[in-house]
């Protein structure tokens, strides 16, 4: 069968996240339980690259947006920003979502070995390529594992959910100064702790 | 090499406004270190692009409902708000205490009197014997116009406090009750 059974399609959203999230406030489940689809892989995927095993991140995921509707008096839209952005509520979540995933990394710091973790899933085509698709695929996770948490967080939030400096120090609740000398520290601990496969990529 | 390597991270990654963008586009023609750290950044961008994305999670409806099932039963209300809330429900039960005490006080002045009258206690209560009529509800100032009911005034505020506090309790459990019926 090749026709795969697709989620009802959405209209181009004209409801903003916002919206969601006042209409949530006043108690509406449905307005949260689109905003949870809206946002579930980012969140996901930014407690994966925290911490670096995929079980963990759904668990911690489901635990964050748990978090966020009991918490979700505390979210004012718009607030405090001179500029509207329409990533008030992304931020906010992602906040929540990163404090988690380091909550779990330092109460399980001394038990979690990196070297341990199960290896990341890629589908790679042919032999050759398959194995050094692999090996390249964890050395980079590794090697952004072994970064600092707050380095993590910031190169994370920059290269892989692709946030603004703004969105960011909003995000993890710094300035933007410690943003870029964060995202600048964690790019050259990388490029050093990667140096082997930096000359291999086009 | 200080000159605008602070800059060139910015400018990769397109933080810098128009003018400052188009300066450092200028210095790049002519300085092959930083064109050379521009790319170093490229390289770098796409070799993280090596870690692919959590796989084999479980379908998004399922999470949304594994979710769900966790949420409470609503969010909760900033604090306050909660305080008022809190504040307006203890309203009748506070009023209530105030009446009490103040008929307590009338019962324990009678109380005292009796027991004068029965003689007990004289010695540690010889200066009240005295002026045996103190009744306490005296000592609360009297308000003109409202006369000597005091008590009955309290009572009717009290009435008119719960009765609203009822009412209102009344409307928002039905308000609830619409919100309700919009879950699956």
């Amino acid at each position: 069968m090749t026709a795969a059974v697709t989620e009802v399609a959405t209209e181009p959203t004209i409801i903003t996240d916002d919206d969601l999230v006042q209409r949530a406030q006043a108690g509406n489940r449905q307005a949260y339980a689109e905003l949870i689809r809206r946002h579930r892989l980012g969140v996901v995927n930014v407690v994966y690259r925290m911490c670096g095993d995929a079980l963990l991140a759904e668990d911690a995921a489901q635990e964050t947006f748990i978090r966020a509707w009991s918490h979700l008096a505390s979210y004012q839209p718009q607030a405090g920003r001179g500029e509207r952005s329409s990533h008030g509520f992304r931020n906010w979540l992602y906040r929540i979502a990163t404090n988690h995933a380091i909550n779990l990394l330092r109460r399980e710091r001394t038990t979690v070995d990196i070297d341990a973790l199960p290896l990341s899933s890629d589908p790679a085509r042919g032999p050759e390529a398959r194995v050094e698709r692999r090996e390249r695929a964890e050395a980079v996770r590794r090697a952004v594992l072994a970064l600092p948490d707050a380095s993590r967080s910031a190169l994370i939030l920059r290269e892989y959910e692709g946030l603004s400096y703004k969105d960011i120090a909003e995000t993890l609740d710094i300035p933007i100064g410690t943003v870029m000398s964060r995202l600048s520290y964690a790019r050259q601990w990388l490029r050093a702790a990667l140096a082997s496969y930096m000359e291999a990529t086009s | 090499m200080n000159h605008i390597t602070e800059w060139l991270q910015a400018y990769y990654d397109g933080e810098l406004n128009d003018r400052r963008a188009e300066r450092v586009a200028a210095h790049l023609a002519t300085c092959a270190a930083c064109r050379e750290e521009l790319e170093a950044l490229a390289s770098l961008s796409d070799l993280l692009q090596a870690a692919p994305p959590a796989a084999d999670l479980m379908p998004g409806e399922r999470f949304v409902a594994q979710v769900g099932l966790q949420m409470a039963r609503r969010p909760t209300r900033p604090l306050p708000e909660r305080a008022l809330l809190t504040g307006w429900m203890l309203a009748p039960a506070l009023l209530l205490a105030l009446w009490a005490i103040v008929r307590a006080g009338g019962l324990v002045a009678d109380t005292v009197l009796i027991l004068l009258s029965l003689g007990i206690g004289t010695e540690v209560l010889g200066p009240l014997a005295a002026n045996p009529s103190l009744p306490w509800a005296e000592v609360l100032p009297e308000i003109p116009g409202v006369g000597l009911n005091l008590q009955l005034s309290l009572l009717l505020l009290l009435s008119l406090t719960t009765w609203s506090w009822l009412t209102s309790w009344w409307a928002r459990s039905r308000n609830h009750q619409r919100v309700d019926q919009l879950e699956v």
